[in-house]
């Protein structure tokens, strides 16, 4: 049994205990897809959990439809940050692969399609924003970055999105 | 509507709908069981136990911050070759190993040494191998993970140890959700990955006891 000393009551332990109990060995199977790595996956994992476990004041108001989902956006942020940490000793391809790396998935919009081929920050910022209906200041905890680097970073990857898409629109309705 | 509206809604819902099948994706591979080690869940445990005595002594974080420095810059002057970090230092042969795995590549990295060899044995569950040549007896203990060269992981076997004495062996076992697994394959889908969890200094003198074709 783990026992998160950083959570303050009882029930907080109890309800991140659910939580880990229920997303650990999926997002471990998500990081080893990502990663390759069983070590580094559960680097990564465990990194997702003690930011949450950090930071659990301000997410613990997300809805618990909503947290698979986040844990999994978090996951591959930290699984990537893994793999940048070491860029020097990784092929600089292989880095910049994964970072543009588009989520292949079953996709019926062409919307949907268009975020899912965005860089994956860009991709993982809007999913946490307009998908999960997270705060800048809850997504700036989550990712360990600054309330005004989220900000700027959520306008970019907007204006990218609406870009693109109305280039996708435009193609598809010419003659 | 206005047009940003319009783009806001468009937006909210294309995030729903890769949310929805990035979820079904990762949760239709319940099949592949994946084990969460217990060391895996010890070290969750340990640097929570560890984060939270650093907050309660956030006076001694500075001098500690200044005392890894030091250390480091030590370190670094002890030793200047790991301050090329990121050159990957490779050496062919020089790890005997039994029925099979001719060649063995090893890449020493700052942080480790990783041994990578190609598996083309068949039908055999034990890895056997000696070092030979070591100057001295190392007590060594390796991570091994069996990956797929197709991109999906296979199983790791438990961190195992033995020494580095001239003739001495390690063996390894592969168990897989309390199922013994066969590592072998003939057709040769899997390559062998073993990390070693020596300190650097010892992994040095590792290095320097096999690095016979550098």
């Amino acid at each position: 049994m783990l026992i998160f000393f950083s959570l303050d009551t009882q029930e907080d332990r109890e309800v991140f205990a659910e939580i880990y109990q229920a997303n650990a060995s999926r997002l471990l199977r998500y990081a080893l897809s990502v990663l390759h790595s069983q070590a580094d996956a559960e680097d990564a994992v465990q990194e997702v959990f003690l930011t949450l476990a950090d930071k659990y004041e301000r997410l613990k108001a997300l809805p618990p439809e909503k947290i698979p989902g986040f844990l999994l956006v978090c996951t591959e942020r930290k699984a990537i940050d893994l793999l940048r940490k070491r860029r020097d000793q990784l092929p600089l391809e292989e880095c910049e692969e994964l970072e543009s790396r588009p989520l292949e998935l079953p996709l019926e919009s062409a919307a949907a399609g268009v975020l899912a081929e965005l860089p994956a920050y860009y991709r993982e910022l809007l999913l946490l924003r307009h998908g999960l209906g997270l705060s800048p200041r809850e997504i700036a905890a989550g990712f360990g970055k600054s309330l005004s680097a989220i900000d700027s970073a959520l306008f970019r990857a907007k204006r990218l999105f609406i870009r693109k898409y109305h280039e996708q629109e435009g193609t598809r309705h010419e003659p | 509507m206005s047009r940003k509206q319009t783009d806001d809604t468009i937006l909210t819902n294309a995030s729903a709908e890769v949310l929805t099948a990035w979820e079904t994706s990762v949760s239709d591979k319940n099949d592949l069981s994946v084990n969460i080690s217990e060391e895996f869940q010890r070290k969750i445990a340990a640097l929570t136990e560890e984060r939270n005595r650093c907050r309660e002594n956030r006076l001694l974080i500075p001098a500690t911050a200044v005392l890894l420095l030091f250390l480091v810059l030590v370190g670094l002057w002890l030793n200047p070759d790991s301050a090329a970090a990121g050159r990957v230092r490779e050496w062919i042969g020089s790890l005997r190993v039994e029925q099979g795995i001719p060649e063995v590549r090893m890449a020493y990295l700052p942080e480790g040494l990783i041994l990578v060899g190609d598996v083309q044995q068949e039908e055999e569950r034990l890895l056997r191998f000696a070092f030979a040549e070591t100057p001295e007896l190392i007590e060594v203990t390796l991570r091994v993970q069996l990956q797929q060269k197709s991109s999906t992981p296979g199983p790791a076997s438990e961190s195992v140890t033995g020494s580095t004495a001239p003739g001495s062996e390690i063996f390894i076992e592969f168990i897989d959700s309390g199922k013994v697994y066969s590592w072998a394959d003939p057709s040769g889908r899997y390559t062998l990955i073993m990390q070693s969890l020596l300190p650097a200094e010892e992994n040095d003198k590792l290095v320097q006891g096999i690095s016979l074709d550098d």
